[in-house]
């Protein structure tokens, strides 16, 4: 199963570094994660519309979902995921 | 003149004479204050051919206009001379309470020119300025001396200075504030201690004029709630501090290791942000009027170094940590310390040991030369030799050249990690081109912080861009530059950008003083400080050919992780760069570049 890493707020919020998650898709394990530790659906899909926050990066194996097929992005079982919630607006358009 | 005081202090040390002039009004509003308006003073007075450690180079402390002001995080002052470590341009910023200080007794900046017969330091206390015998600090830590300088002026008293480092002239030592803060880079601490002055401590009772006090507060209102509302800047940095990206950035695959050998390290998540709050955060300390928070108050329960600390921050982490192999997060914390208490830049101190540790591990040093083994994780060797560094004893006295000369003394240049003789920062620019640009481009040498690219290449700030693509990273880095420049000349601290952009910064500074700011003009300013750097450097004596990066950054891949495979890719990027400046193919702004920017005269 691929393993989901949580880094700085978003390991709080989850109460652990790490986990593993069945899951065939990104979307299909970020699903199942906020199921399973219910305070990070605050943090990745704060809105009725249930999209996932520009706030927050996806990575797996160290790539960025952008840059693969963002939530259909095919999982397998040694991938990992990592997760943070950055936050951050600003520079350098306000 | 609001919000500058409109007075600066010149000290010349060799004469003991001290003299207020008033500051160029005219260039407070081109420059702005802080890097640029220090930038132009040390341009006009003819810095840039001097010797860095000799009486002819100058070392100004700058605040800028919103310094003191009920701006949130108008915290900052930048030391600024020509650097010991690069010939080039060096200013070096910090936070604290220190510079709003400065500003409540008077004064913008001060100029200190000379060099001092014996060691002396400056008391300001409001209009009374007076230059003091230091004998009995010479020697003494930053922290000693903090403590011996209350003492004798005032329980209110804030002090900036240097330790024993900055005293030896330890190439990368750096300018100590209030205890905590650090004007880190490029060895301006050296440069105090060149000129024998040992500390500047400042009382000011007085507030700082804004032209439009309704409608600054209400800027200054407007840019807190967006501080408070940015969860980065509301609840990121307060819980974690810098330290959080630890682990983004080794996940990313382009956390420098060993010297730049490896782009993960197995051990960040021992000194990472998240290792740091659960074990040895105390509390978190802030600079003035800040609302982030983001200083980490420290106690190691390790009977090794039982005391209570400072910090790390994140780059602190990296250099003493990753590249050193170290993931003791005690010995990590230590040799933090010991940096501020001696006064080193803890980037240099943590890059220059890891380059050691590579010649060693390679058999190009050995026990003869380094006095006990040198390899990568040995955390014992990271505190011994950090505190040995800044007693200059043993092999301290050879790391306190600083990497680059440390290198080529053993005949090994290529194993520098740096531009213009400034040891990088805690990206790999294999992993992250735009920020290999910017290194390459950095007028202080290689510098995260002149354009902080990692916001668009890892946050997607202000959007998300292909770290491992070189399309669009020139026109990013120059944008980030400028903006950079206004953000470090104004008095605010860079972390606001992670919540507020240029029309926030705007609205702060045209209130503040009604000089006609606007955002145009205000990023055109960011244009000629950079530019102003440029050909500062340039009379210094440096070419198109110091925009370069080491051949192991350029040639040799990322062997593992994320990047695997990845070198940077400047030579895509850099004539761009050149162009989007304005600069000719040697990077040499042209006359019309220079006509734009009203710089024609210089």
């Amino acid at each position: 199963m691929p393993d989901v890493k949580f880094l700085g707020l978003l390991r709080a919020a989850a109460g652990t570094a790490k986990c593993t998650v069945p899951a065939a898709t990104v979307g299909e394990a970020l699903t199942r994660v906020t199921q399973h530790y219910t305070a990070l659906a605050q943090f990745l899909f704060p809105n009725a519309d249930k999209q996932l926050s520009d706030d927050v990066r996806v990575l797996v194996n160290g790539r960025d979902i952008v840059f693969l097929h963002k939530l259909a992005t095919p999982l397998t079982p040694d991938d990992t995921l990592t997760l943070f919630y950055h936050g951050a607006r600003g520079f350098p358009g306000g | 003149m609001n919000a500058w005081t409109g007075t600066l202090l010149r000290v010349n040390l060799t004469q003991g004479e001290i003299t207020k002039e008033a500051v160029n009004s005219d260039w407070a509003r081109e420059y702005i204050g802080g890097r640029g308006l220090a930038t132009r003073y040390l341009y006009e007075e003819g810095v840039a051919t001097a010797d860095p450690l000799g009486a002819d180079n100058k070392l100004i402390l700058a605040t800028g206009p919103l310094t003191g002001t009920s701006a949130p995080c108008g915290a900052r002052y930048m030391v600024a001379a020509k650097g010991p470590l690069t010939g080039a341009i060096a200013a070096s910023n910090a936070g604290g309470q220190w510079p709003a200080e400065l500003k409540f007794a008077g004064y913008d900046m001060i100029i200190f020119e000379g060099q001092a017969e014996k060691p002396v330091y400056l008391w300001i206390h409001n209009d009374h300025v007076e230059l003091r015998d230091a004998d009995h600090l010479w020697g003494k830590t930053t922290w000693e001396a903090d403590d011996l300088i209350r003492a004798e002026t005032d329980p209110e008293v804030k002090i900036s200075g240097i330790g024993p480092a900055g005293e030896q002239q330890v190439l990368f030592a750096c300018v100590i504030n209030d205890k905590h803060r650090g004007a880190g880079r490029s060895g301006v601490g050296a440069v105090m201690g060149a000129k024998n002055l040992k500390a500047v401590a400042v009382r000011g009772t007085q507030g700082v004029k804004v032209a439009d006090p309704d409608g600054f507060w209400q800027a200054a209102l407007d840019t807190l709630a967006k501080l408070k509302e940015a969860p980065v800047t509301g609840q990121g940095l307060g819980a974690y501090g810098t330290e959080v990206l630890m682990n983004v950035i080794n996940e990313s695959g382009f956390l420098p290791t060993r010297n730049f050998q490896q782009g993960q390290f197995e051990g960040a998540d021992k000194i990472g942000g998240e290792t740091l709050a659960d074990t040895l955060l105390v509390k978190n300390r802030s600079c003035f009027a800040c609302p982030i928070a983001c200083g980490r108050v420290s106690h190691v329960p390790d009977p090794r170094y039982p005391k209570a600390y400072e910090g790390p921050e994140y780059e602190s982490a990296w250099a003493l940590g990753a590249d050193t192999g170290v993931s003791d997060l005690a010995a990590v914390t230590k040799a933090n310390f010991l940096c501020n208490q001696y006064s080193m830049d803890t980037i240099a101190m943590g890059t220059t040991l890891a380059t050691a540790m590579e010649m060693y591990e390679r058999g190009i040093l050995t026990e003869k030369e380094t006095g006990r083994p040198l390899r990568f994780g040995d955390a014992e060797a990271l505190v011994e030799m950090t505190e040995a560094t800044g007693k200059r004893e043993g092999f301290g006295n050879e790391l306190a050249l600083g990497s680059k000369r440390l290198c080529e003394k053993y005949g090994h240049p290529e194993l520098f990690m740096g531009v213009k003789g400034q040891e990088f920062a805690a990206y790999d620019g294999r992993g992250a081109q735009g920020m290999g640009l910017n290194y390459a481009t950095s007028n202080r040498g290689a510098c995260h912080v002149r354009g902080y690219t990692i916001s668009a290449e890892v946050f997607g700030i202000p959007e998300k861009v292909d770290p491992f693509a070189t399309e669009g990273k020139a026109e990013l880095d120059k944008l980030f530059q400028d903006l950079t420049a206004v953000v470090d000349s104004s008095g605010l601290c860079l972390f606001t950008t992670f919540a507020v952009g240029l029309p926030e910064i705007h609205a702060l500074l045209e209130t503040a003083t009604r000089t006609g700011y606007t955002e145009e003009n205000l990023l055109q300013a960011g244009e000629r400080i950079w530019n102003l750097e440029r050909l500062f450097n340039l009379k210094a004596g440096l070419t198109a050919a110091d925009d370069t990066l080491p051949k192991r950054i350029l040639e040799e891949p990322i062997p593992d992780g994320p990047s695997k495979g990845q070198v940077n890719r400047l030579s895509d990027m850099l004539p761009e760069y050149y162009q989007l400046r304005g600069w000719d193919e040697d990077g040499v702004p042209t006359p019309e570049k220079l006509e734009q920017l009203g710089l024609a005269n210089l």
